[in-house]
């Protein structure tokens, strides 16, 4: 039973400004948190430091994944431990095509679980996943064959996204800004995609601007996050109300934010 | 060096030959330098400016001495002494051409500006060649001053459009921390003299240098252009522009040198050629293993109007650290046939259709010139090439 | 295969191929190259007399030649220690198991017999100076494909080879093709004849096995009107600790219609100077393919060329070269338009790291009259480490407006938002490396037979273990 808790979080960029300034957060399985915010407030930020990007700095706080500190991992053992991020903008790595970069990541968490021994995973099973996955997002198949986010649309980059996690089956998943550049029907199935693997095995944090996403995944909690820290919480009509009312009444003086 | 070490080394050095790379292209069979006499008096004549601007100060070079026209305030323009200790720093007598020069230069020009001071108008040196089968060798030695910022502007013009005379100048540029420069080289000799200019520029921290570079006359000339990016965060942004016809031959040597953190620089050169013209451009962008941060680009493109022209591109990279982004990008390609019928079938003369394209060939190099005037008369020169 | 003894610790990386068996050979022309050396390579061989002229005449050249100061650096090659000819066994083996047993043990070590089983139309197979198994498939015989090694074809098919041996690379072109021309021992000859189509590749295997030995192999490709062949090359050396030399030459002629591809799979030991001569001729709407990849040897110099002779003729060159610790790959590639309407496409991918310098040098040729002319030319590297170099030097020259040709080049370290993303899903930074790496020059080992795109994949993930944390 996974459980992330989050403990007066602060993170700064490398030349020392704190972008995150002091967050308490706690993540059960099969709950969902909202994560609401103007632009600039700090939110990817907050992402990418939970996954243990290099150019941001944890300057104080903790972050813990069933008890253990995550702070001193590099992003390839947070994800071993099952933490996942799905990226705002996920990179090209031109040369490795989508199924053998699944794969590799597969058997990376697989040999991480097996205590370090390689675990490949039969080329049967994959292919039973892998499918059963793509269907269920519909993930053209020709997707596969080409290089990894290499020339992708922003609703592919984003399937590609949520398939990943499909496959790789993380018990806590943050969601950034997945809800960006996408049509409505895309929005739906990669929402229902998300809502499906939340449960006893997962907990997510739905990193966002807008409501909009919320209508597709009920949020247990929302936050909302400005100039660093979190300066209103409730449930999901606290969204609808944001929706209507901005961001504005949450901003302290002299912060702008484009509501 | 010394005068009597230049000429030593001047008389012990051969003329470069095609075996020797840099020279692989341009091939000197035919040229002695001694047949041209350092003459001592000019015969100057009427040459009609091609820049307009209002000035903070102007000089003019000849056979005969250095004139300063205009004096500006605040700022050493003068004849260069040749026991200035500067003289040399970043142009050695190394080869057989920049011997030549410093054993022989006569006539030169220092320009400094002092450290804070800025100059709203710009500086034009214009250096004219004036006599028939004469040798004029000469020297800029420009120091920018720390935070200073100026334009100087240098040409080097023929009093007639049949002169054949050598020419050889060698320029030296110390951009002082902080400060930005602004750089025109214009060489628009006659089409039957040679000419070679050794220009080398040193950049210190956080200084900006913006050299654009017009390469229109000489019957055969070697253009060196080196960036020393000397001081952590400085930056260099060199824009040649060269059109060649008939028999010319013109020839660019760049090199971009990145020894400093966090230093760019960023060279673009762009030529036309017709009749049976030959150009060579050479770039070489270097990073040595101290400069991490670097982001260097080059890129030549060139366009050819005819089957006998020759067209060589030398792009190069040596790169010693893994923290750069270095990218070079080298064209040589004809006229687009399509474009041009495009622009016949709207009734513009075959010469009127070549001009669009070129200026439009020439527009992204000239859109990064900021001065107006200085744009504007550079695309003047290059389109007026294209015969009515 | 069972895994042979390998010094790892000699070259920072591991290399598998660096066992060395003590078989005495029959025959050597001792250390050192005269005269008298060159007259009895050709004696041993009874070659005609034509040939021995030839041969001399090119030492006489590689004499009066300068060691080139250009590319890298060759001071360090002592001529004199070097064995120029050493004859392994008496006679050529038509069968693996007639083979002494040292050599045999090689070839199986290296995997060749059982490559040559599963998906090899022919094989020859050269240790030192000779080439001691030649085979291929029946079929091919019969439908008058000839693949034998050089020395054999000169005996056989003499007057091909004389109107062909030396005039695509005549032993002027430089001090390594005179001094090959002089000693050459070895090598593939090749001839399919019109509309003949060899679908499986072709294989020659270079193996050195004896210190400071020279290896001189000499090619000649002929592909005649509407044929094709894919002939593929791999060489591997023992880890010495005093360098060995191979200076090749290879000729291919492809006639009209005619396509050739050439694959080299270069992983000598980091004690050998590679110093190669490679050209072809592309006739008439002949297509001529170079793949090109180096991960071996201490020195390479190696550019292959293509003539583009003949109206509508296209030339292809894809480059990998790889350099480690110590190495220097100074590779590149040459296409010169000679014809109208000829095409080229150059890629080269480099990659560099723990020191090594990897570099592209180049040349694209438009010659007058070469209208309608188009060539493209892609260079990109890779740096891995602070201390490891790139060089990139392309020379383009068009005398022919009626063409067009592009270069570009970039240079650049692995993105650590690249590595930071596929690090977020659960690889190690070195797999991560490693992955980004392969993903870089999968466009040249897309190209590659299957086999040896797997090995290129290996081979690079043993140079990246360790390059990273």
């Amino acid at each position: 039973m996974a459980l992330l808790e989050i403990k007066d979080l602060h993170v700064a960029l490398n030349d020392g400004t704190e972008i995150v300034r002091g967050i308490d957060l706690i993540v059960r399985p099969g709950e969902v948190h909202a994560i609401m915010g103007p632009n600039g407030s700090g939110k990817s930020t907050l992402a990418y430091a939970l996954m243990g990007h290099p150019s941001y700095e944890i300057s104080g706080g903790d972050v813990l994944l069933d008890g253990e500190s995550l702070l001193p991992l590099g992003a390839d053992e947070r994800a071993q431990k099952g933490l996942f991020l799905a990226f705002q903008y996920p990179y090209a790595v031109p040369g490795v095509t989508v199924s053998s970069f699944l794969r590799s990541a597969m058997n990376a968490l697989r040999k991480a679980r097996a205590g370090g021994t390689d675990d490949p995973i039969p080329i049967p099973e994959f292919r039973k996943d892998l499918t059963a996955a793509m269907e269920h997002l519909k993930v053209p198949r020709e997707l596969l064959g080409r290089y990894l986010n290499d020339g992708f649309s922003g609703g592919e980059k984003k399937r590609i996204e949520i398939l990943q996690m499909a496959l790789l089956r993380p018990q806590i998943a943050v969601l950034d800004e997945t809800d960006s550049g996408l049509d409505i029907d895309a929005l739906k199935t990669i929402a229902g995609g998300i809502s499906d693997l939340v449960g006893p095995e997962m907990g997510a944090i739905v990193i966002t601007h807008y409501q909009r996403i919320l209508n597709y995944i009920h949020p247990d909690f929302v936050h909302v996050f400005a100039a660093g820290r979190f300066v209103a919480e409730g449930d999901a009509e606290l969204a609808k109300k944001l929706e209507s009312e901005g961001y504005d009444a949450y901003l302290p003086e002299g912060i702008p934010g484009d509501g | 060096m010394k005068r009597a070490a230049a000429l030593e080394r001047y008389r012990e050095l051969p003329l470069p030959t095609t075996s020797e790379e840099s020279w692989r292209f341009t091939d000197l069979t035919g040229f002695d330098p001694d047949a041209y006499e350092l003459a001592e008096t000019a015969r100057p004549a009427e040459i009609a400016p091609l820049i307009e601007l209002e000035l903070a100060g102007s000089a003019r070079i000849d056979e005969g001495g250095v004139e300063i026209v205009k004096a500006p305030e605040g700022v050493v323009f003068a004849p260069l002494d040749e026991k200035d200790e500067r003289i040399g720093a970043l142009v050695a007598a190394e080869d057989k051409i920049a011997a030549a020069n410093a054993a022989f230069w006569r006539h030169g020009l220092l320009v400094e500006v002092p450290a804070g001071v800025e100059l709203a108008q710009p500086l034009h040196v214009r250096i004219e060649s004036t006599v028939a089968n004469g040798s004029l060798p000469t020297r800029l030695l420009v120091v920018a001053g720390e935070n200073s910022r100026f334009t100087l502007i240098e040409e080097h013009v023929s009093a007639s459009e049949d002169l054949d005379a050598l020419t050889n100048c060698t320029v030296e540029v110390h951009v002082g921390a902080g400060a930005k420069l602004e750089l025109v080289s214009v060489q628009r000799l006659s089409r039957r003299g040679w000419h070679f200019a050794h220009q080398r520029a040193r950049l210190e921290r956080d200084s900006e240098l913006d050299w654009v570079c017009a390469g229109l006359g000489s019957k055969k000339s070697k253009t060196w252009i080196s960036n020393d990016l000397a001081g952590v965060g400085a930056t260099s942004r060199v824009t040649g522009v060269y059109f060649a016809d008939d028999s010319q031959h013109l020839d660019f040597d760049t090199f971009q040198e990145h020894a400093a953190p966090h230093t760019t620089s960023d060279f673009l050169f762009r030529g036309v050629l017709r009749d049976q013209a030959t150009t060579v451009w050479r770039g070489m962008i270097r990073v040595e293993e101290e400069a991490r941060g670097t982001d260097a680009y080059q890129e030549n493109r060139n366009l050819l109007f005819s089957r006998q022209a020759h067209a060589n591109s030398i792009p190069g990279l040596e790169i010693l650290t893994n923290d750069v982004r270095c990218s070079h990008g080298a064209t040589v390609g004809q006229v687009d046939r399509e474009q041009l019928f495009y622009l016949m079938s709207r009734g513009l003369s075959e010469s009127e259709a070549e001009r669009l394209i070129v200026s439009g060939f020439f527009a992204e190099a000239l859109d990064r010139i900021e001065r107006e005037p200085i744009r504007e008369a550079l695309a003047r020169a290059l389109e007026a090439r294209i015969p009515q | 295969m069972a895994k042979p003894e390998t010094d790892v610790s000699q070259i920072g990386r591991e290399y598998k191929y660096g066992f060395h068996t003590t078989d005495k050979p029959t025959f050597s022309t001792g250390r050192g190259l005269t005269r008298e050396v060159v007259e009895t390579i050709s004696a041993q061989k009874g070659e005609p007399e034509w040939m021995l002229e030839r041969r001399l005449q090119a030492y006489e050249h590689f004499l009066t030649r300068p060691v080139p100061t250009w590319g890298g650096d060759l001071s360090q090659i002592d001529f004199d220690s070097i064995f120029y000819y050493v004859k392994p066994i008496e006679n050529q083996a038509g069968s693996w198991e007639e083979l002494p047993p040292d050599i045999k043990q090689t070839w199986d070590r290296l995997g060749i017999p059982e490559a040559e089983k599963k998906y090899l139309a022919g094989v020859g197979a050269q240790y030192e100076s000779e080439v001691v198994y030649h085979k291929l498939k029946e079929e091919l015989t019969n439908q008058g494909v000839v693949f034998l090694d050089m020395d054999s074809a000169l005996r056989e098919h003499e007057e091909i080879v004389r109107e062909h041996f030396g005039t695509i690379i005549p032993f002027r072109d430089n001090k390594f093709a005179a001094l090959n021309t002089a000693v050459w021992s070895g090598g593939s000859f090749i001839y399919v004849p019109p509309g003949v189509r060899v679908e499986m590749p072709l294989q020659a295997y270079f193996r050195i096995n004896a210190e400071n030995m020279g290896q001189f192999e000499r090619t000649l490709i002929v592909i005649d009107e509407n044929a094709f062949a894919h002939y593929v090359e791999g060489c591997t050396a023992p880890i010495y600790s005093s360098d060995s030399l191979h200076a090749a030459v290879v000729e291919i002629i492809v006639k009209p219609g005619g396509r050739c591809r050439y694959t080299t799979i270069q992983n000598w030991s980091t004690n050998v100077y590679n110093l190669v001569t490679k050209r072809a001729i592309a006739q008439k709407n002949a297509t001529m393919e170079w793949v090109d990849g180096n991960l071996g040897s201490k020195l390479t110099m190696k550019y292959p060329a293509i003539w583009l002779t003949g109206e509508g003729a296209h030339g292809e060159v894809l480059s990998i070269a790889f350099a480690g610790p110590g190495q220097h790959q100074d590779t590149g590639a040459k296409c010169v338009h000679l014809a109208p309407h000829t095409t080229s496409v150059i890629t080269a991918k480099s990659i560099s790291r723990g020191g090594g310098r990897a570099g592209y040098r180049g040349l694209v040729n438009v010659a007058s009259g070469a209208r309608g002319a188009k060539s493209k030319v892609v260079c990109d590297a890779l740096i891995l480490d602070e201390e490891s170099r790139s060089d990139t030097y392309p020379t383009i020259r068009v005398n022919e407006s009626d063409s067009d040709v592009g270069h570009e080049a970039t240079v650049s370290k692995i993105g650590e938002e690249q590595l930071f993303y596929l690090m977020s899903r659960g690889l190690s930074e070195s797999e991560a490396s490693s992955m980004i790496v392969s993903g870089f020059v999968e466009p040249i080992t897309k190209e590659l037979p299957l086999e040896y795109a797997v090995e290129m994949n290996r081979l690079i993930q043993l140079q990246m273990e360790g390059s990273v944390g």
